[in-house]
């Protein structure tokens, strides 16, 4: 069995570490210089996991050590003017077969050792078998996937989505509202992927529906508290303010001039980034003209 | 370090006649092993057998003897063992014939005495076509070529490299011209010779058939799709590389059709540069020479065949008319006037050799060491181990030689340059769309209404073009030729440029306007910005029409 290095750069990576370790997996792990140095030297399989604020200065210390025989794969969410995590990963190091890890990874079931599953996705065959292989138990399913782009954007945007639903039930909205919004964030979801060169059934997997599903009811999701501020009032972290609208930002250049039809996206940009207030917002939704589903 | 002379003479292309058989024999052995290993996860035999079959017979049925009775007589032979259901033995004693006959088909040969004449005369003769007036002066020679093109590029390192290395260069690709072109930057680079395919049409006529099959051509035959002619082609690629012959591969494909930079590369043929370094280091481990890809960009202000490749590229018949046959390449008066017109400016080509790398995209320093983005020094070999254990894993190749190619297409940008004629273009292209607003692109080619521009207004905006192109160097430069000319003047070189080589110049000057003539040639000469974001923005709107 490989060794596994997991850099548990946030809660999500602390409790891969315990899930692996637990169901007898062997895991190294660290964040800090010589605990770096120490995991590219036993580990073929590296996995990055990190706040993407915190990211840049994680891989260069993470880049002295990491060879070309490496196969790395990140779990970081959010966009950012530096472009797609994967390729700043082969940036900032010698490696090249790099993947992304996403999917309704929940720091509660991953404990609690309750079912759950993820996607593993990159164009290079060995990351997607072997990450499955070496992340896969009888508590957790590592689905494989070859749409790299579509999920590391799925993985990103779905945080957008979380936070429409929040709004919805902040509101009182109720569930067909609620329904709504997922249906058609995951459609526009689709588009936005297709746009990027991606797979649009991307969006319907683990990454995009299988993740709002579980986060859009999880309270402790940080995204899901932004979406109840916004519409309630309240304090809102702004370390996950400022990545939320790095994320709304970068998706305005995704999409520039609207080139597709993201409404419920667009409209949570606005909400992030304008100031539009998440009333005004369902009612411009609502009144948007009716089209096939 | 080894003198340039003994460098060049000592370059595996002057030994390939010697190791044309046995390479031929390598390729269809490696071929006949392939299929007969059990393990095997190919196609199976009889079924690629099969397609030969139905390809070849088809192909055969609209072409006459004498030349392919052999030929005829080989395929109905594997057709009456697959309609016996032949044993596996004797199925891949026909696949041997096959694969045999199609080897010696492709390999072409090198001839040193050809090479010489080539590189001592031709250049001369060529210079001399191409600018008549130093017939009267005497001056003849490679002088009068080399001061009219322009090479870029360290020179030095890539002549350091190809002695310890293989050099695998791939162009961007606009015109038949281009094979001649590659092949004279590398003799004035003093770079060795190298093996290059080329399709089996342009062999057609007896004079470059003569050269192209002495000089390190091989023929790359488009008719035949079939699986199993690529595979040989591949692994003739695979096996001369190996050999330490160096290649030449248009990773486009084809010719441009668009004139917009390749970002679409076909690396198949390329890529088998890096199965013969994964077979190297197998075999000879740490020994193993390394091979370095040498993007290049060939930039001109016109394009010989432009008005064809335009014509066809709106026709969306690209991918079927795939060869050519009765373009502007095909009629030498037309070359001889291209040749005549683009020679006469002063720096009118650019060749470009852009920085090279290696197989898995990383850049390289002088002595051919694999560096990161940081400078770090890294084994290449670490790329294909598993184990410490070097391995053959297609679908790994596959994505290395994939991202490659996304290194490849950023370094075709960065190393365009951009001529009067496309800078010109992109302006009157703006000023088309601004005119004919909302129609799709045929109906504003094809619009009665005659447009012309005030050649003012048409010279700010090419003032603005020029900057947002200086502003991007990642995306391509301003020819050396126009670097130091303003808006106007720029003009002024691009209508020099269009008028009297097209049958119709793109644009032309009527007092105080500027008159949109041949809209399909302004869209073609524009696309050689087409990725160029911000040039495309400053390009619109163009204000000051009539």
């Amino acid at each position: 069995m490989s060794v596994l290095g997991i850099v548990n750069g946030t809660p999500v990576g602390e409790a891969l570490v315990a899930r692996l370790g637990t169901d007898g997996r062997k895991v190294v792990s660290g964040v800090d210089a010589p605990s770096l140095k120490r995991m590219c030297a036993e580990a073929r399989l590296i996995l990055v996991d990190a706040h993407r604020a915190e990211l840049l200065p994680l891989l260069r210390r993470l880049g002295e050590y990491l060879e070309p025989n490496h196969l790395v794969a990140h779990t970081v969410h959010g966009l950012g003017q530096e472009g797609r995590v994967s390729l700043l990963i082969e940036t900032e190091s010698a490696c090249r077969r790099v993947g992304v890890l996403a999917g309704p990874l929940l720091v509660s079931a991953l404990r609690a050792g309750t079912p759950t599953a993820a996607v593993i996705a990159s164009h290079h065959p060995e990351v997607t078998e072997e990450f499955a292989s070496a992340l896969s138990t009888k508590h957790l399913r590592v689905y494989r996937s070859r749409d790299a782009a579509g999920v590391e954007l799925c993985a990103s945007l779905t945080e957008l989505a979380v936070v429409a639903c929040a709004m919805v039930d902040a509101l009182a909205l109720g569930a067909p509202a609620r329904a709504l919004v997922i249906t058609r964030a995951v459609r526009e979801l689709g588009r936005l992927v297709a746009l990027l060169g991606g797979d649009p059934l991307t969006a319907n997997g683990l990454a995009g529906l299988g993740d709002l599903l579980v986060r859009s009811v999880d309270p402790t999701t940080p995204s899901y508290q932004v979406g109840v501020a916004l519409a309630k009032g309240g304090d809102i972290d702004p370390s996950t303010l400022d990545s939320m609208k790095r994320t709304a930002a970068r998706l305005d250049q995704l999409n520039p001039g609207k080139k597709v039809s993201a409404h419920v996206f667009h409209g949570v940009a606005a909400a992030l980034t304008d100031g539009v207030e998440p009333a005004t917002l369902i009612e411009k939704l609502m009144s948007i003209r009716v089209l096939d589903e | 370090m080894m003198p340039l002379v003994q460098a060049l003479s000592s370059s595996p292309m002057f030994r390939f006649d010697g190791l044309r058989s046995g390479i031929i024999e390598e390729v269809t052995e490696r071929i006949v092993d392939a299929h007969a290993r059990a393990e095997r996860t190919v196609e199976p035999l009889d079924r690629l057998l099969n397609e030969l079959v139905i390809h070849e017979q088809k192909r055969l049925r609209h072409v006459h003897p004498p030349d392919t009775i052999e030929d005829k007589r080989r395929v109905d032979d594997i057709a009456r063992a697959l309609q016996r259901r032949a044993t596996e033995g004797e199925l891949l004693e026909l696949l041997r014939r096959q694969a045999r006959a199609y080897a010696q088909d492709i390999a072409g040969s090198f001839s040193n005495p050809t090479y010489k004449v080539a590189t001592s005369v031709l250049p001369s003769l060529l210079s001399l076509l191409l600018t008549p007036q130093h017939l009267r002066s005497g001056e003849f020679g490679l002088g009068a070529l080399d001061a009219r093109v322009r090479i870029d590029g360290d020179i030095e390192q890539l002549r350091r490299l190809s002695a310890t290395g293989v050099l695998v260069v791939v162009p961007t690709h606009l015109s038949n011209l281009d094979s001649p072109l590659v092949g004279y930057a590398l003799m004035r680079a003093g770079l060795p010779p190298m093996a290059y395919g080329a399709g089996k049409n342009l062999f057609s006529s007896p004079l470059t058939s003569f050269f192209m099959a002495r000089l390190g051509a091989y023929k790359v035959d488009r008719r035949l799709g079939f699986p199993l002619y690529k595979e040989i082609l591949k692994t003739f690629s695979q096996v001369i590389l190996e050999e330490g012959l160096h290649s030449i591969f248009f990773p486009g494909g084809t010719r441009s059709r668009s004139g917009a930079v390749e970002s679409k590369l076909k690396l198949g043929l390329a890529g088998t540069a890096l199965s013969a370094y994964v077979e190297q280091l197998r075999t000879l481990g740490p020994g193993a020479r390394r091979f370095y890809f040498v993007p290049m960009t060939l930039n001109t202000p016109l394009v010989l065949e432009a008005e064809t490749l335009i014509e066809d590229y709106l026709k969306e018949i690209g991918k079927n008319r795939y060869i050519i046959e009765d373009d502007e390449f095909s009629r030498m008066g037309r070359v001889a006037t291209y040749a005549r017109k683009v020679m006469t400016m002063d720096q009118g080509l650019e060749l470009r050799f852009c920085a090279p790398r290696d197989p898995f995209g990383n850049h390289v320093d002088a002595d051919g060491r694999s560096l990161d983005s940081h400078g770090r020094e890294i084994d290449p070999a670490r790329y294909v181990m598993r184990d410490g254990v070097v391995t053959h894993h297609a679908g790994r190749d596959a994505e290395y030689t994939r991202e490659l190619g996304r290194h490849i297409v950023d370094d075709f940008r960065e190393g365009t340059s951009y001529f009067s004629t496309h800078i010109v273009s992109a302006a009157l292209f703006a000023y088309l769309e601004a005119e004919i607003p909302g129609s799709d692109l045929y109906q504003r080619l094809r619009h009665p209404r005659r447009l012309v521009v005030d050649a003012a207004a048409l010279a700010r905006r090419v003032d603005a073009i020029k900057a947002a192109i200086i502003g991007a160097p990642a995306l391509g430069r301003l020819a050396q030729r126009v670097a130091d000319m303003d808006g106007q003047e720029i003009v002024d070189d691009a209508l020099s440029a269009f008028s009297g080589y097209h049958t119709h110049p793109a644009a032309q000057r009527s007092g105080s306007v500027i008159e949109l003539v041949d809209r399909e040639l302004i869209l073609y000469y524009r696309n050689r910005l087409a990725h160029h974001g911000p040039a495309l923005e400053a390009a619109r709107p163009v204000g000051g029409g009539t």
